[in-house]
């Protein structure tokens, strides 16, 4: 019968002068990553500073351009409003002078008849005005430009000639006359239209400002009328033609009054509906939804030095494959600039280990007995590096030269922000984000040198859920608004791919994602 | 080559002198390496941290102590590191198991057969019982060590030798009914 002991000392004891030598393996994995520690310690840390600053302007791009969206937003309803307020009121007054001249269109009709020419330039007035009646919205700029170009002209050409300065007397004159003529028939409309007039009233100021001052002291209606005469006024100087523009214009002016005086009223209305509306439809965009199937070619290989299958193949050279990647994904527009995406893709990944030896091994080999991370190796088959080769004496080497391969196949939900750099006919994009991955299958063959491949096991330290960080660009061509074409090379770094690696291990895929998205 | 010699040329990284110091110690920081390990596997990968550790920083020891002292502490260290966020679930008070008796029958126990269940401890136990009784930290240094109060340092202690006991014992017993 043995004496008692504290646990301790038994342990204590026992390990006194307890020396194990480590396998030689470890040796050969810490001079390699000795001698790639200079460039790695180097290539890594430039590589994530560079993703970081990507990361970190992305961020910023797309906070600042969510901020300052809303401010534009909010800016361009406003510009919205005056505009659509301006060019009715504009459009009321080219309504409401036409009734002003109607007593002073028979007399100008008689001087019509001697110029032809100017004829020909205010019936282009008149078709013009008849447009503005009837498609509101165009009628808006052409008023704003002819009426721009009349103050500019009239401007100039007033100070130098006298005749002007007659003409607008005349004006006046018939302005005066006709400012009583169309009270009596109009009144009711004209106080509809008076308060609208008000608001005008600080722009018509200008106007006559730019003109004359003093002559122009009548209502505030006469400078607009004033301000389509000179322009034909300008165009032929002499005091006929001038004459022609005011009868033409009245004519015009004429006929659209009969036409429009029924429903004046509701025509100012429709004209605001529709400016309305156009303008809105302006600030929208296209297409705020779309979608858009992909395929892409990948490349997967790893950063670092590590390997998933077992540590002896840590410092093995690897080799990537292509595999593919097809889905689908949907995108929608928060702003002009910024697209956020979701979608589904199905992914394959790849890639080789290389210099692996395959041999038979009779009972149990240790270092086979490594391959912990794969479930289902074979008994009799052994894989080791080429490198640790030399620590074993295999008894009958089946291939030298073989290749270990591991196929992954995840489902890939990512979910991106596409900020556009350019929006032209070729487009040109950044695109950031994260991807999650959910493990479809993970599969390890190995492929001796004469090409037989065998399946030797599932991986059993992949993740069932790993994610990545995207960083990629993209390129589009609009073939039409709803259809356009994409090429989008992209980059993923995976985070928590393996779960029980040794080494340093850090997968990556890239992968050239074609495709076409339809816009609606 | 005199230690302190290969310990320059280290310094410069030497190849080949790293490749001396290593079948140095090697076999020292190893056994370390078993012990605070889970397993075979990882103590070889807590081995090659360790050494990348100690030739990356080998440029900061000024022959100050002893040099196998400094590296069996980076050792320690990266072990530490890669178990020191793994929670080990604390059921037990520490005033309940404070003076169990843990003595065991001096039957010859293989050192394989310690190892194996020093390595089958949970995290926390294993380290305690590592630092404090085979490398003789005290319960404040382990706490600070392994981020965690001197309480729950003893606490784990008690625990671990308790688990140990509990198998040798069982372990005793399968052996004797089979020997019977």
């Amino acid at each position: 019968m043995s004496d008692k002991k504290h646990i301790d000392r038994l342990f204590q004891e026992g390990f006194k002068d307890f020396e194990v030598t480590p396998n030689n393996a470890v040796w050969r994995n810490i001079e390699s990553e000795l001698k790639k520690k200079n460039k790695k310690r180097r290539v890594i840390p430039i590589w994530w500073r560079y993703a970081g600053i990507a990361a970190l302007l992305l961020l910023l791009v797309t906070i600042g351009g969510l901020y300052f969206n809303t401010i534009d937003e909010a800016s361009i309803n406003n510009v919205v409003d005056v505009d659509s307020e301006n060019p009715n009121s504009e459009s009321i007054n080219i309504i409401s002078k036409n009734p002003l001249n109607n007593g002073s269109a028979k007399s100008n009709i008689l001087i019509s008849d001697n110029n032809k020419e100017s004829l020909n330039d205010t019936s282009n007035i008149k078709s013009e005005i008849i447009k503005h009646k009837k498609i509101p919205s165009k009628k808006i700029s052409i008023t704003e430009s002819s009426s721009s170009k009349n103050q500019n002209e009239s401007k100039t050409k007033l100070v130098s000639s006298d005749k002007l300065y007659i003409k607008h007397k005349r004006n006046n004159g018939n302005n005066a006359i006709i400012t009583n003529a169309p009270e009596e028939k109009n009144k009711e409309e004209e106080n509809k239209i008076e308060t609208i007039h008000q608001a005008l009233k600080n722009k018509t100021h200008i106007a006559n400002a730019l003109k004359k001052d003093s002559i122009i002291e009548s209502k505030s209606e006469t400078p607009i009328a004033n301000s389509e005469k000179p322009k034909s006024l300008l165009i032929n100087t002499p005091k006929n033609n001038t004459a022609i523009a005011d009868v033409k214009l009245n004519q015009v002016e004429n006929i659209k009054t009969d036409e429009k005086s029924k429903d004046k009223k509701r025509s100012i209305e429709d004209a605001l509906n529709e400016t309305k509306v156009v303008l809105e439809t302006n600030n929208k965009l296209n297409s705020k939804w779309s979608v858009a199937p992909n395929l892409a070619p990948v490349y997967f290989n790893k950063l670092g030095n590590g390997s998933s299958i077992h540590p002896q193949f840590n410092t093995n050279s690897t080799s990537g494959d292509i595999n593919m990647s097809y889905g689908i994904s949907t995108s929608y527009a928060i702003n002009k600039k910024i697209r956020v995406r979701s979608g589904i893709n199905s992914v394959n990944l790849g890639y080789n280990t290389n210099d692996v030896v395959v041999f038979q091994s009779v009972g149990v080999n240790r270092l086979s007995s490594g391959l912990k991370n794969i479930d289902g190796t074979s008994n009799n088959i052994s894989l080791i590096s080429s490198e640790a080769l030399n620590s074993v004496a295999p008894t009958s080497i089946t291939s030298s030269n073989a290749e270990i391969n591991q196929n992954l196949r995840y489902i890939e939900i990512p979910l991106e922000i596409k900020y556009t750099l350019s929006d032209k006919k070729f487009g040109f994009n950044l695109i950031g984000g994260f991807s999650s991955f959910i493990l479809n299958t993970s599969e390890i063959f190995y492929e001796q040198e004469d090409g037989s491949r065998r399946y030797l096991g599932e991986a059993n330290n992949i993740n069932k859920i790993s994610y990545s960080a995207n960083l990629g660009l993209g390129l589009n061509y609009k073939v039409t608004k709803k259809f356009d074409l994409n090429l989008e090379p992209i980059f993923k770094y995976q985070f928590n791919t393996f779960n029980n690696t040794s080494g340093n291990l850090s997968p990556y895929f890239i992968g050239v994602y074609t495709g076409f998205s339809i816009n609606f | 080559m005199s230690l302190n010699q290969l310990i320059e040329n280290c310094k410069i990284d030497d190849t080949k002198a790293q490749g001396e110091l290593y079948k140095l110690f090697s076999s020292k920081l190893f056994a370390t390496c078993l012990k605070y390990s889970r397993n075979y596997a990882e103590a070889e990968d807590n081995l090659q941290d360790a050494f990348l550790k100690i030739f990356e920083k080998i440029e900061q020891y000024k022959n100050k102590g002893s040099f196998e002292g400094w590296i069996k502490r980076i050792t320690v260290n990266t072990v530490l590191q890669r178990y020191r966020n793994e929670k080990v679930f604390d059921i037990i008070n520490e005033n309940t198991i404070e003076d169990v008796d843990v003595e065991v029958d001096e039957d010859s126990v293989s050192i394989d057969y310690l190892l194996k269940i020093i390595q089958e401890l949970p995290d926390r136990y294993r380290l305690v019982f590592n630092l404090y009784v085979l490398d003789g930290y005290s319960h404040k240094d382990i706490a600070n060590m392994l981020n965690i109060n001197i309480g729950t340092s003893k606490s784990n202690l008690a625990r671990a030798r308790q688990i140990l006991k509990q198998t040798i014992e069982d372990y005793k017993t399968i052996q004797r009914s089979q020997s019977l």
